[in-house]
């Protein structure tokens, strides 16, 4: 198991000049192999100064078709993750316990929450085997954000996430974001919410800022600042969670690469301080 | 084994993308109406975001574009298709042709709007997958598209005919007689 390796953002293209630049950057970078398809060469200087981790939005864990590895699109791209991880060597490959494709073939082109059941179980931890057979490299599962909770739950997502890093072996990137804003969204105490999730499994923090939206509903959008209470919740984890990579989320009005890396330093300061 | 979750994907996948006619809604009669309104608004701001940041110009100046767009998805709703592009651009791409036919019927829009459009979806196709992409255009839409990025806004420029290739970063165009 990698130890800590500290604070990192996530990549964007835009940043790409300052980071492979004379000055100092962040610990580690997590990108997303799909900014990658068209042009793998393109990884090979992150990787070269940088630790990685991957970070897909496309790969559908929750899809609801028979092949164990996922629909067509999935095992497309799985080829081309496992490709990139190949050169690469990232420390470890993640997505989202959600699903962005139907089986009907409609294409979300976003994170849909999964109906926590005995059914729905039964797929991921099949197919998260099934994906770590073919890509030869650790995976993990994020918590999302859920825009809204289905009404036939028969166990929590804590639960759920607590049963399948259990049986199959898989970490959890927990993002302290969208867990808070859960709580916020649906009731409930967010330090409590968070004790309820595997925490020694967690491989990978995710910290990001949002807005509250018209409708009072907290919003992942990661345009802001790391909200401050997510801060207060990551002292929790100090010392109790093998974390290899603390990441900061930054999709929309991008500050200098220099700011971001600020906030991953303090936010890995958190973590480390005895 | 997974018929269940199936339906209920399938039915809430055609209730947010505005496919519903196409699939029973039943399953998911325990949701709240409000909560899949706003996940579906949700969706649809999202993937606007995605392609406006793949045509910043068109996104900028192009008043109508984002409701036209709107209009367009709930028409047209996504399909799973494996590809390099970044999502923004695919699906600039596949709006592409109706969007352009619209602007350019539209006497409200700019003379130049559905060129710059389609100018900006070849560029940053090619720029993306490093493909070749060719563009007949009615004005020389590279002397727009360098106006507006200095922050003027061409005024009935003339019509004049250009040919566009675009490989890569590169780009090369003539005047067409």
């Amino acid at each position: 198991m990698t130890a800590f390796v500290g604070g990192g953002l996530g990549y964007r293209r835009a940043h790409r000049a300052a980071l492979l630049g004379a000055g100092p950057g962040p610990a580690l970078l997590e990108v997303m192999p799909e900014h990658f398809f068209a042009a793998p060469a393109d990884i090979d200087a992150l990787a070269d100064r940088y630790p990685l981790v991957f970070h897909s939005v496309g790969l559908s864990v929750g899809t609801a078709v028979a092949d164990v590895a996922g629909d067509d699109v999935t095992r497309a791209q799985l080829a081309r993750v496992r490709d990139l991880a190949r050169r690469a060597r990232p420390l470890y490959v993640s997505d989202h316990l959600a699903f962005t494709r139907a089986p009907g073939g409609i294409d979300l082109g976003h994170l849909c929450p999964l109906p926590c059941t005995e059914e729905t179980y039964a797929l991921v931890a099949a197919r998260v085997r099934s994906w770590h057979d073919r890509l030869g490299v650790p995976i993990a599962l994020e918590n999302i954000a859920h825009p809204f909770r289905w009404p036939g739950d028969t166990m929590t997502e804590a639960s759920f996430f607590r049963r399948l890093v259990a049986e199959t072996g898989c970490g959890l990137l927990l993002d302290v974001t969208n867990l808070l804003y859960d709580a916020r969204n649906f009731g409930g105490c967010p330090a409590a919410l968070l004790e309820e999730y595997p925490l020694d499994a967690v491989w990978g923090v995710h910290l990001a800022g949002g807005v509250r939206g018209p409708d009072a509903f907290w919003i992942d959008s990661h345009d802001h600042p790391v909200d401050e209470e997510a801060f207060a919740l990551l002292e929790r984890l100090r010392g109790r969670s093998p974390i290899q990579a603390l990441i900061v989320e930054r999709d929309s009005r991008l500050p200098t690469m220099g700011e971001l890396a600020g906030e991953a330093r303090r936010a890995a300061q958190v973590l480390e301080t005895a | 084994m997974m018929r269940e979750l199936a339906r209920l994907q399938d039915a809430l996948a055609a209730v947010v993308t505005g496919a519903a006619h196409e699939a029973d809604a039943t399953p998911l009669a325990g949701l709240s109406g409000d909560d899949v309104a706003r996940y579906a608004r949700g969706l649809r701001r999202k993937r606007w975001q995605e392609v406006a940041r793949s045509l910043p110009l068109s996104a900028r100046v192009i008043v109508g574009l984002e409701a036209r767009y709107d209009r367009w998805l709930c028409a047209h709703p996504p399909v799973a298709c494996d590809g390099v592009l970044p999502p923004g651009l695919a699906e600039a791409s596949r709006a592409l042709a109706d969007l352009t036919r619209g602007l350019g019927a539209d006497p409200g829009e700019a003379s130049w709007a559905a060129d710059l459009l389609a100018f900006e979806v070849a560029a940053g196709c090619a720029r993306a997958d490093g493909g070749r992409r060719e563009l007949r255009a009615r004005h020389a839409v590279h002397e727009i598209a360098a106006e507006l990025r200095v922050g003027l806004v061409p005024v009935d420029p003339p019509l004049a005919p250009h040919a566009y290739v675009f490989e890569g970063s590169a780009m090369r165009w003539r005047r067409l007689p």
